[in-house]
């Protein structure tokens, strides 16, 4: 009653007081923004993920995908970038958990580029000129272009590779418990060198594939000769 | 400046110049084998890499500036002479780099005698491959089956590429 008084009165200036004295919980308005906690290369994907609501993994894949049609996603996403306003409020979230969204994204980007790769030659096959093509219209001028920028950016201060903690690697190379599918050679190898476990096993594939599974002796060798990691669990040693 | 930081500016600078070579070829205003600068540069570059990686728990690092070695050596090979089978290059060269990437990591910690086994056993299938195995068709053979694989190329990347995707989270 005391509102309709007050809009009647035209007083707006106490309905204002009571907007903001607390008691009306403020609803957050969703902003188009570059993500700062979740980037890979500029966080437009998920910024944008963020304001749809849905997982950042989802956008960037049909943003690679966009590849296919034509070199456009490209540009808009530069735009993007430069227009777009950082999120500069979000809090900063934990080092074990941006380490789980590192290795979240290299998987999303490594898959994704699978992927693409996939559909631009079952395009090929049939026929079917994909827009990659149009990307890499004339190959050597774009080649040396990103030459050019890879080596302006290894001038620059930024850090190429993900600093890993040195105390995390093994000393001793052994076959992993953990992280296996078939006799942890993979995961032993890739715990002693510090990278993702799916990147060896790729290698490993397309190595026995394109050495018509003679790469395969060299795992069997790994797996016969290696040892399994200590299991402290269990307290076999 | 350490040794990193300078092999990084190196390596900066050497594609900078590189991008420009191909560029001033592409225009018609220099006439240089770019692949011959490149392997070089590669070389030159993943040389020093090796150098500074070594013995400093970097061992990722370290397998990648033997890849690169190599790489640049291939890409030296490639200018140097005419190779008609490609397919046959690519067999034994994943075999030998395989090889040094193991015996790197052995001379980068010596106790793991397995990597020399497998350092050896890599070389031995690469020189096997390209003499002997080569002799009984084996280079027919791998182009039959990468005729075929060619087919099946976009299943095979498509499948890993979802099963990646979708393990993302593990």
């Amino acid at each position: 009653m005391q509102d309709e008084k007050n809009i009647q009165d035209g007083s707006d200036e106490n309905l204002f007081n009571k907007m903001d004295d607390g008691s009306n919980p403020k609803i957050p308005v969703k902003k188009l923004q570059r993500s700062k906690n979740n980037v890979i290369i500029a966080g437009v994907c998920s910024g944008v993920a963020g304001y749809l609501n849905t997982d950042p993994a989802n956008i960037r894949v049909i943003a690679l995908l966009t590849f296919l049609l034509g070199g456009w996603f490209l540009a808009a996403y530069i735009v993007l970038a430069f227009l777009l306003p950082a999120d500069n409020n979000a809090e900063q979230p934990a080092p074990e958990f941006k380490q789980k969204i590192k290795k979240e994204n290299f998987r999303t980007l490594l898959g994704g580029l699978l992927i693409l790769a996939g559909f631009h030659f079952a395009m090929k096959m049939f026929g079917i000129n994909s827009g990659l093509k149009i990307i890499l219209f004339a190959k050597q001028f774009v080649w040396a272009l990103a030459i050019i920028l890879l080596g302006l950016f290894l001038i620059s201060k930024q850090k190429i590779f993900t600093e890993y903690n040195k105390n995390i690697l093994p000393q001793k190379f052994s076959k992993s418990r953990n992280d296996k599918l078939l006799f942890g050679v993979c995961g032993g190898l890739a715990q002693y060198l510090g990278i993702d476990s799916f990147v060896i096993r790729i290698v490993l594939i397309l190595s026995a594939l394109l050495t018509l599974g003679m790469f395969l002796l060299i795992y069997l060798l790994f797996a016969i000769a290696a040892q399994f990691e200590k299991d402290e669990s269990f307290g076999i040693k | 400046m350490n040794l990193l930081e300078l092999n990084k500016k190196l390596a900066g600078i050497s594609l900078i110049s590189l991008g420009l070579f191909i560029i001033l070829y592409q225009l018609n205003i220099v006439a240089v084998e770019t692949e011959k600068i490149f392997g070089m540069l590669i070389v030159l570059c993943s040389s020093i890499s090796v150098y500074i990686f070594l013995d400093k728990n970097e061992r990722a690092k370290l397998a990648l500036s033997v890849i690169i070695f190599f790489v640049g050596v291939l890409f030296l090979v490639e200018s140097y002479y005419e190779i008609l089978t490609t397919r046959g290059i690519v067999f034994t060269s994943i075999l030998f780099i395989n090889g040094g990437i193991f015996l790197i990591l052995f001379i980068d910690n010596s106790k793991e005698k397995i990597f020399l086994s497998i350092s050896l056993l890599s070389f031995f299938l690469s020189f096997l491959s390209y003499t002997i195995l080569r002799k009984m068709g084996l280079f027919e053979l791998a182009n039959k089956i990468a005729n075929l694989l060619e087919i099946f190329w976009p299943v095979i990347l498509l499948v890993m590429g979802i099963g990646i995707f979708i393990n993302r989270k593990k």
